[in-house]
């Protein structure tokens, strides 16, 4: 008997690609230049430290290399890319009334108000290059929790603070696109969680691109200090257009001694997205930083959160999925540097590929001379849909002391024809058989997501495997 | 011409250059002679010289820089079989002299033979220089080539061991490796598994002391239907020796029904070693199953109190598990006479330590 083939169909994305004329606006011209830059700075109303900060990224910018071992960027024109575009209206609000209608009109669409009524601490709404929304409420702020836009945490009693964290964990020269993203960031959030305070419900931030041909540059970072406890959820996405855009973000985060911090995203950037995006994590002694990722959108993605495990007995989990549809090469997975003495890392990750999308999963384990008593577990598998897809595993892992216990395992396969058979027998159609077999695989990622979340999750998952059928 | 830098064993799929695991570098001397190694050819093998490679164009472990090292050699030794033949090939190769040198030799297995080829690569232990040695193959159809190689190098010697070649229809190649002694040594082994049904299967052990170096590069390349590969590492690093182990599975469209595996499994015995691990899946068909697994560390802690609550001393329980690891690939090679000189070899060096 021959093997029927899948056929699946592009996905539906007419819940995030829907799009509003650009009005009353703010923008600086396409391209990068120190002008272009000093622009940014002086609307941002940047201290003098930042404006010599971001001309320097600038400058280690136009130095750097374009990464030559991952996804081909070359459909990326930095010439054609506008860095910084805002809308004219009040800046940002603490009330959704107040919001321009049509802004506000798109984060209900997303379901973001909702959701910070039903169950989230506190949101923050990103709109192209501005935070145009920040609350957090009143019974989270009166346990001395800070959630606010990084510009006002500038000028304000954390100034000092944030000078002494901003871009610290991830520096310019770090890679081109962390560079970039030094020259000309804007928005993003700045969460300040006093000792001993735990956060018993998330914070959310929800990026919105909406420009066309324009990047988003927005800075997370997120202090917990000793003893705090986090769950901070990311969500973005954007419209399609023809023309490429780019994210290029930064998350840093500071995660204190005995301290703990989740940090989920759900991402969703529409298929002519560059998705640049940095993620870095440094943990104290006794902490443990959770990362929960799951990558829907973006035409090509480079993304690996890094955990550096600084602190003795510190501990990072990495759960991730990648669902790599028509047209997309996600390139994603995450690094562990072990340098503290008993440190310990579980990596645990799924890919999906199908209708000629590309899915790698590249990892590093890395531990240090100094790391003794250290554990590490990877755990990677990929599902291939179709025979135009691919599916890649890359992990490296670089030990320098022998006191390690390191644990490393893959597969790479398709779905069983048995399983379908099974499923279908007990009166399934094969496209909710195929779907419920891949929403399964993925059910590393979807049960460690609040429920909203992970229903959304799974949603998107059903979405892209919609038209399976033998 | 003055000594050249030549990059190898390059990942068939880099990653972040900060790893600094996407190749080696290694120094070639300007000036070669044609090493020919001596050997024994049993009944059934024919042996010419040939003035020009005839399997040139077989990609090898090595990558594109491997013909810089290897173009001096002016004399490639041919061996073809003609039937099913079980007796070995012996080819000894001794880099006593310190002489810079390279060889190449080629296997051919026409359809329906086998062959058995043992290269034992040895010196003084205070043997120099540099040495390199390309092995490439060409198995047709049902037919099967066992490749086992020793080494026993000394403490200056730099080694390169290029091999390369390609399995036709339900064609079959194993490489059995030991390597036990070389202060730096480089290995690049490319299989085009382009038959049907065709197979390959890797075992090799290796123990690094010293501030020795072991770069390896292991490649199957799937493009023939229901192919197979299995290919496994194990072994030992001590004192401040570094190791890098680069095993790829490349499963190309077309290789319906093709399963693949690979498995390292590293002791580590000293503080100051360094183990780079990198084991690729690189997949563009569907219909496949690959797994790769990797185990690196100290012996697990529970065998450790079992032997020890059984009297033995930890030191020892470190040397046995670390034998067992090259013993369990030597038990491999389907010749007496290699098993007995690499256990002498091993009594031998465990002598030397323990005076």
């Amino acid at each position: 008997m021959s093997k029927e083939k899948t056929q699946v169909e592009d996905i539906d994305r007419s819940l995030y690609d829907f799009r509003y004329e650009e009005k009353d606006v703010f923008k600086v011209e396409e391209g990068l230049t120190p002008d272009i830059v000093r622009q940014i700075s002086k609307d941002r109303n940047d201290p003098d430290w930042m404006l010599e900060f971001r001309l320097k990224a600038l400058e280690i910018y136009n130095q750097m290399e374009v990464p030559e071992w991952g996804p081909s960027i070359e459909g990326l024109n930095m010439d054609n890319i506008v860095t910084y575009i805002r809308p004219k209206a009040e800046r940002m609000q603490k009330d959704w009334n107040d919001v321009p209608t049509d802004i506000k009109d798109t984060f209900e669409r997303l379901g973001i108000p909702q959701a910070e009524r039903a169950s989230l601490a506190g949101v923050g709404a990103q709109y192209d290059s501005e935070l145009v929304y920040h609350n957090v409420k009143d019974e989270v702020a009166a346990q001395g929790v800070i959630y606010t836009d990084v510009e006002s945490a500038l000028h304000g009693e954390y100034a000092d603070m944030i000078k002494e964290h901003f871009m610290k964990l991830v520096p310019p020269t770090d890679h081109k696109f962390a560079a970039l993203h030094g020259a000309v960031w804007s928005g993003g959030s700045f969460v300040y969680v006093p000792p001993g305070v735990k956060v018993e419900i998330p914070l959310q931030s929800y990026f919105r691109l909406n420009a066309a041909g324009a990047g988003q540059f927005e800075h997370t970072l997120i202090i917990v200090d000793e003893g705090a406890d986090l769950h901070f959820i990311e969500g973005c996405s954007a419209p399609k257009y023809n023309v490429a855009n780019l994210h290029a973000g930064c998350v840093e985060l500071f995660v204190g001694k005995n301290a703990k911090l989740r940090y989920s995203t759900i991402e969703n950037w529409s298929k002519n997205m560059y998705n640049l995006n940095t993620k870095r994590a440094r943990v104290e002694e006794g902490g443990k930083i959770e990362w929960v990722s799951g990558s829907f959108g973006s035409h090509v993605s480079y993304l690996y959160p890094m955990s550096v495990l600084q602190g003795d007995n510190s501990r990072c989990e990495f759960t991730g999925v990648t669902f790599a549809g028509h047209g997309q090469n996600l390139d994603t997975g995450t690094k562990v540097v072990h340098v503290g003495k008993n440190t310990s890392s579980y990596i645990n990750t799924r890919s999906i590929s199908k209708s000629d999308g590309i899915s790698t999963f590249r990892s590093a384990v890395v531990v240090g001379k100094n790391a003794k008593g250290s554990k590490s577990a990877v755990s990677c598998e990929s599902l291939m849909l179709d025979d135009i897809s691919r599916s890649d595993t890359i992990p490296a892992m670089d030990i320098r002391t022998d006191d390690v216990d390191i644990g490393h395992e893959a597969k790479i396969g398709r779905i069983s024809d048995d399983v379908v058979f099974y499923l279908m027998s007990r009166g399934m159609s094969e496209e909710d058989a195929r779907a419920l077999i891949v929403s399964g695989f993925a059910d590393n990622v979807s049960k460690e997501l609040p429920l909203e979340y992970a229903v959304e999750m799974n949603n998107l998952i059903r979405l892209e495997m919609k038209g399976s059928i033998g | 011409m003055s000594e050249q830098t030549l990059t190898i064993n390059n990942l068939p799929a880099p990653t972040w250059n900060w790893l600094r695991m996407n190749d080696a570098t290694v120094r070639v001397p300007a000036e070669k002679l044609t090493y020919i190694a001596g050997d024994e050819v049993p009944a059934g093998i024919s042996k010419a010289v040939l003035d020009a490679p005839e399997l040139r164009e077989v990609v090898s472990g090595f990558g594109p820089q491997a013909a810089s090292v290897f173009d001096e050699v002016s004399e490639v030794v041919s061996y073809t079989t003609a039937g099913e033949v079980t007796d070995p090939i012996r080819l000894d190769y001794d880099f006593s002299e310190g002489a810079n040198s390279v060889n190449a030799i080629e296997l051919h297995a026409p359809e329906g033979c086998s062959m058995l080829v043992i290269q034992n690569f040895h010196s003084e232990k205070n043997g120099f220089g540099f040495a390199g040695v390309s092995t490439k193959y060409d198995i047709a159809k049902n037919a099967k080539i066992t490749l086992v190689q020793v080494q026993t190098l000394g403490d200056d010697l730099t080694f390169c061991n290029d091999i390369g070649g390609r399995c036709d229809e339900e064609g079959s190649f194993q490489l059995i490796q030991l390597v036990l002694a070389g202060k730096e040594t480089y290995i690049g082994s490319n299989t085009a598994l382009a038959g049907k049904r065709s197979d390959l299967q890797i075992n090799m052990a290796y123990i690094v002391e010293g501030n020795h170096v072991l770069d390896m590069n292991y490649v199957a390349d799937h493009t023939g239907k229901k192919t197979h590969c299995d290919i496994q590492a194990a072994g030992v690093l001590r004192n401040e020796a570094k190791k890098v182990f680069r095993g790829t599975i490349d499963f190309k469209r077309g290789c319906a029904g093709a399963t693949g595996s690979e498995i390292e499994d590293v002791l580590l015995m000293d503080e100051d070693v360094i183990n780079q691990t990198i084991p690729l899946i690189l997949c563009s068909e569907e219909d496949v199953e690959g797994t790769h697994g990797a185990t690196i560390g100290k012996l697990n802690e529970d065998l450790l109190f079992y032997l020890e609550s059984r009297g033995l001393a930890l030191r020892d329980i470190y040397e046995m598990m670390a034998r067992a690891r090259v013993d369990a690939v030597c038990n491999l090679i389907p010749d007496e006479a290699t098993r007995e000189w690499v256990m002498n070899y091993l009594g031998k060096e465990k002598e030397e330590e323990e005076s």
